[in-house]
């Protein structure tokens, strides 16, 4: 009966040995005895998707409009309502924004302008009639233009007639695919670019008296 | 040698020493500048959605898969994670505050990945339905150039479903495996209870086949 139980205790104890010797396909490294591997290396296509915003060396010019006293100077944005861009529509565009991986889209976002004191930001608006289909505030102002603490911005791009009004949230880049709306459909191991400028309406008049603003955009890389 | 050559040679030596200091300092400049102009940010993530495996029911906690991240660009940058609904989402909405992302460790070099723990917990009062957001991820630090400040981003879906039920998926809040142990301690105790109270007895013997 003893001799049984150990009998069999053994035939366990070389079925799990031996399972160990046996399980998985191929061992490297950290073994002493005999053993052959064989490291093989495979390329696959990428599983992410990324933007990449490459700005160059811009800065906000060509500034015009205004009026009078405020009229805006090359590099100075008058009032009311002066106009100011990064690039020149239908010449310059500056700024490259990049889609890598599977295919999706281009988003684009900005938000309130922040003086350099602080003090009272200009809010992101959009015409009151068409264009953004977001909830975003509207444009109070003259003929649809920008109110008091009011701006606006957008962004033009190479091979793209018109330019197009950036939200205070992610919504499409009409302005990426040359051919319309903001799909990025890069070959594989590739990128789509497009090159962009921006070109910013400023307020009717604004309270703060900081005169340096600073805006942001941001692009996205989207899920389609 | 004559000194007015020895003049001239030592011109020419001088001659040739400040075109090649020119030169030098020339390519340090472009050397120097091509970074800047070469300059980028970037934010990768994940392309396949992030979806919880199963079904989650009100009040409980769940782990999702975790964000893979990565840093594109060609300076460091720290990433943030926010549950966002963007335009052309469908599916139920819900508020950030039912899901927990954890921080993204420190700073990411140029082409550094990272993972992102993700934890799902919908409230006591959740709809029955399925969830859809955007799990944005953006570059924090960003790249200045004179008063724009421009970023980078990536979004990839986030997507579960919540059924009816209390939490664990079991009857009074209890996994389905605990009420299986309950069952079979009562049915033990019922025939222990049975075999004594009958008097009953189970006489077990061994024996080879000449027994």
């Amino acid at each position: 009966m003893r001799s049984g139980v150990i009998v069999i205790l053994a035939i366990v104890v070389a079925l799990f040995l031996f399972s160990r010797g046996t399980d998985g396909s191929t061992t490297t490294g950290g073994g002493t005895g005999s053993n052959s591997s064989t490291v093989g290396h495979l390329s696959v296509v990428p599983t992410i998707r990324s933007v990449t915003v490459s700005p160059g060396s811009v800065e906000f010019g060509s500034c015009s409009g205004g009026d009078g006293a405020t009229n805006s100077t090359p590099n100075a944005m008058g009032y009311p309502n002066g106009l100011c861009s990064v690039g020149v529509v239908n010449e310059q565009f500056p700024i490259t924004v990049s889609y890598t991986g599977i295919p999706g889209q281009v988003y684009v976002q900005s938000g309130n302008a922040v003086p350099a004191d602080g003090g009272t930001q200009w809010t992101l608006c959009s015409p009151p009639t068409g264009g953004s289909e977001q909830a975003q505030t509207k444009c109070n102002g003259t003929d649809g233009l920008p109110g008091n603490d009011q701006y606006m911005i957008q962004n033009f791009a190479e091979q793209v007639t018109s330019a197009t009004v950036v939200n205070n949230s992610a919504a499409c880049d009409e302005e990426f695919d040359p051919s319309g709306g903001c799909s990025a459909t890069p070959a594989e191991f590739a990128k789509q670019s497009q090159h962009e400028g921006l070109l910013l309406t400023g307020p009717a008049n604004w309270d703060d008296h900081s005169t340096s603003w600073t805006m942001t955009i941001t692009w996205y890389a989207h899920g389609s | 040698m004559e000194p007015r050559a020895i003049r001239m040679a030592l011109a020419a030596v001088a001659a040739v020493a400040a075109v090649a200091a020119v030169a030098a300092v020339a390519t340090v400049g472009i050397a120097a500048a091509a970074p800047a102009a070469d300059a980028s940010i970037g934010v990768g993530v994940q392309a396949n959605p992030v979806r919880l495996a199963g079904v989650a029911h009100p009040g409980g906690s769940y782990t999702l898969p975790s964000l893979f991240v990565e840093n594109t660009g060609t300076q460091p940058e720290s990433l943030t994670v926010a549950v966002k609904r963007l335009a052309g989402d469908t599916g139920l909405a819900f508020p950030p505050s039912w899901v927990q992302v954890g921080a993204v460790a420190g700073t990411l070099k140029p082409r550094q990945q990272a993972l992102v723990t993700i934890r799902l917990v919908p409230p006591a009062d959740a709809k029955p339905g399925s969830y859809r957001a955007d799990l944005v991820v953006t570059g924090t630090a960003g790249a200045t150039v004179g008063n724009v400040r421009f970023g980078a981003g990536a979004t990839t879906p986030l997507e579960f479903s919540v059924v009816p039920g209390p939490a664990g998926g079991g009857w009074l809040g209890l996994p389905a495996w605990k009420w299986w142990l309950i069952v079979a301690l009562a049915v033990v105790a019922a025939v222990t209870l049975v075999v004594r109270r009958t008097g009953l007895r189970i006489r077990i013997e061994t024996g080879g086949p000449d027994a």
